[in-house]
């Protein structure tokens, strides 16, 4: 049987300790490795836990490991490697050579492990955010090259040549779509397009990255999925104009997103509301709408703020995320219109980007994307003044600190949804950030491809 | 017995031998019903602490009791050699029997594949077998068994040779006797001390061979505890928690160095000379 072809921007499984938000690595680890919870939506369900119970004040929270969870080399997968897993990932460091986040979180939890199969996890205080943390950890053991990409997963590797290929086989009698798959690297999205159209390969992800602008032919199948990633400005709350309220809502009127989203990025975003997407735990509770367009409204906020004859710094990087350069071009323009002076300042080493953002050398407003999928992670690494945390930009609000505290405290899931709820409700009349939007992802399929689904993390599930 | 007690008076190695392996299973075999610390439960609060009397050879990575790790460890480690052991005798000694005693092509057939294996080193071709079967503990046991099995086919094939034709064999077949019977009655009954010999030499073997394996992620899996797979497991933290690799090793040198005393001393006991001797 011919193999399914796919074709994505990278073929990277990463160092098994390092955790990413890109699509093309997620995609790759889905198959191949598993994460300790899955992540839908906001929820946790079974991934490598198969289940799990809590104390009722979710402080002690013991976990199960499926049964049967063998690696692809036939080593049994038991709570030594996951607790050496977490272990290492609390040790380690990030893509920009920044200590996790993770470390922060789970600094004060107790780890241990009853028998093989169990892994018990005990803390001073409530955690239940432990699912949300949980569901980035992707379980995998090295194979004799040194390469993270034995795991538990629904695929086995078969060949890997990184950053060229990987050849993969259903582990197992499957009701999976297809037994085998080939992924190949084109990091060109116009040469991926073009590679489809052609029917060189069955799938292609991440079109929206095209330097032409996408159109879905009629010669393929097209999926479009928002992403949970959002695309935002932060906004120097520590000093300068944004220092106030009353500028940080006007620049949240002042930018035309509908206009930003179809003319520069080809209509594929949708207008962010508050500091997640609509698929994180308490969006729904929050029942926000995006902010409107209305720059006389923007106007009249910003004639009662101080410093408007000052120059915004307006800092942006080239890339990630996508199309940075022409958004920060729009936004300059927009904030030029109801008064302010907007400097353009342009960082094209991406990586010095963000450790310059992290140093809070941001300007007054910076170009950002916030990727978590966990609403909890992104109040506690981007929000909380309390844990002033290595992406908080100075926002500071007696308010929102209760109310984070609230939700961090609460167990249940509709407990911490309405919990959440709350906390981006607040955000969204009290903003931190210039909301901007939320990309949608295309993923290009061959006509006739069945049993294909793009989610809004922007993985590649198959059915 | 009274002869056994003389000889093993008369030799201090044989004795050395006999008391480090009483004593190493009186250890494991009677220690865990003094404890109550799982070998197994995992408790990351407690990584890497140093010898103490709550843990007197400190705690591994996953704070787990190394002494307790030792003694289950040793449970399994020696029953592993054990049964390592009666798998390559069984195997061994049925073949080598049978081409010793039908001779002829069967002789030729079998003890050629006897030589190709020999002609393997055995570590090699226990890595080779376990890889290909695939890493657990038994396929581990089964790969080391086949290297271990050859030696005891040239032995038994040797004693077969020699037994086959004495007198009372001969009358066993005039007698009607039928060659199974022969065999197990005859042959291997009187032929069994040099097998025995080898028996308790190729336990340490069995051992080592094992413990490499589990060294080499081919043996037993983590967590189940083993010695070889524990020093493995413990190799990173050798130079700043020396203690974590080193007593699974020690452990190793002192079951194998009692089982290659007592065989050294089985060799001299069914040797009579040496036995008269001393």
């Amino acid at each position: 049987m011919q193999a399914f072809k796919v074709l994505l921007e990278k073929v990277d499984f990463l160092p098994p300790h390092r955790v990413t938000d890109d699509t093309s690595v997620l995609t790759l680890k889905n198959w191949v490795l598993e994460p300790l919870c899955r992540w839908d939506e906001g929820l946790a369900k079974p991934g490598l836990f198969e289940r799990w119970t809590h104390s009722e004040d979710g402080c002690h929270w013991e976990f199960q490991i499926r049964k049967n969870a063998i690696f692809h080399d036939g080593k049994p997968c038991v709570a030594e490697d996951i607790l050496s897993f977490i272990q290492a990932i609390l040790e380690s460091v990030d893509t920009f050579g920044m200590k996790w986040s993770y470390a922060r979180y789970l600094a004060q939890a107790q780890w241990s492990s009853p028998s093989p199969q169990c892994v018990v996890m005990d803390n001073p205080f409530p955690l239940a955010d432990i699912l949300d943390i949980l569901s980035e950890f992707f379980i995998s053991r090295l194979d004799p090259q040194g390469q993270a990409v034995l795991g538990t997963g629904s695929y086995r590797v078969l060949e890997y040549i990184p950053q060229r290929s990987v050849q993969l086989e259903s582990v197992g009698a499957g009701s999976l779509a297809f037994t085998k798959l080939q992924v190949l690297a084109q990091e060109d999205a116009d040469e991926r397009y073009r590679a489809l159209l052609d029917q060189e390969v069955d799938a292609a992800l991440n079109l929206e990255r095209m330097h032409a602008t996408w159109t879905p032919d009629p010669r393929a199948q097209w999926q479009c999925q928002t992403n949970t990633l959002s695309v935002m400005y932060y906004l120097n709350c520590s000093g300068g104009l944004f220092a106030s309220e009353l500028a940080r809502r006007a620049v949240n009127l002042a930018v035309n997103k509908a206009g930003l989203i179809e003319k520069v990025l080809g209509g594929l975003a949708v207008p962010s509301a508050t500091v997640v997407s609509p698929f994180h735990l308490g969006w729904r509770s929050a029942g926000v709408q995006p902010w409107p367009y209305d720059p006389d409204q923007a106007r009249a906020l910003l004639a009662q703020c101080d410093g408007l004859d000052q120059v915004c710094i307006l800092r942006t990087p080239l890339t990630m995320p996508h199309q940075s350069l022409a958004i920060s071009q729009w936004v300059q323009r927009d904030l030029e219109a109801v008064g302010l002076r907007v400097q353009l300042q342009v960082q094209e080493d991406r990586p010095e980007y963000a450790r310059e953002i992290g140093r809070k050398q941001m300007g007054d407003l910076a170009i950002f994307d916030s990727s978590p999928h966990s609403t909890y992670r992104i109040l506690n690494d981007k929000i909380s003044s309390r844990t002033k945390a290595v992406w908080w930009q100075g926002y500071t609000d007696p308010v929102i600190e209760d109310l984070i505290t609230r939700a961090n405290n609460a167990v249940t899931s509709p407990a911490r949804a309405r919990a959440y709820g709350d906390c981006l409700h607040h955000l969204h009349h009290h903003p931190p950030w210039l909301y901007l939007c939320h990309p949608i992802e295309v993923l290009g399929l061959r006509l006739g491809v069945k049993g294909v689904q793009l989610d809004p993390k922007g993985v590649i599930q198959l059915i | 017995m009274a002869n056994l007690l003389y000889f093993l008076k008369r030799n201090t190695l044989a004795s050395l031998g006999l008391l480090l392996l009483v004593l190493l299973l009186l250890m494991v075999l009677c220690l865990p019903w003094f404890t109550k610390l799982s070998p197994v439960a995992v408790n990351m609060g407690q990584q890497l602490l140093p010898p103490s009397w709550a843990h007197p050879l400190g705690t591994d990575y996953f704070g787990r009791d190394v002494w307790v790790r030792v003694i289950y460890g040793g449970r399994y480690t020696l029953a592993i050699g054990a049964g390592v052991v009666m798998l390559a005798f069984l195997m061994g000694v049925s073949f080598g029997i049978v081409a010793g005693f039908v001779g002829g092509w069967v002789d030729t057939v079998i003890m050629r594949f006897v030589d190709a294996l020999l002609s393997f080193p055995t570590l090699v071709l226990a890595i080779a077998l376990a890889a290909a079967f695939g890493p657990s503990l038994t396929n581990a046991m089964l790969a080391v068994a086949i290297t271990l099995a050859p030696q005891f086919a040239r032995v038994a094939r040797a004693q077969a040779l020699a037994i086959s034709v004495k007198p009372y064999v001969e009358a066993a077949r005039c007698l009607g006797v039928s060659t199974p019977r022969i065999l197990s009655h005859y042959v291997l009954r009187n032929g069994i001390g040099p097998l025995l010999v080898q028996a308790s030499l190729a336990l340490g073997s069995a051992i080592l061979q094992t413990a490499s394996l589990g060294f080499l992620g081919l043996g037993a899996q983590p967590p189940l505890p083993e010695w070889g797979a524990d020093v493995s497991a413990n190799l990173p933290y050798l130079r700043a928690s020396a203690w974590v690799a080193l007593s699974p090793g020690v452990a190793i040198l002192l079951a194998v160095l009692s089982f290659n005393l007592l065989g050294d001393a089985l060799a001299d006991w069914f040797n009579p000379r040496k036995r008269q001797a001393t």
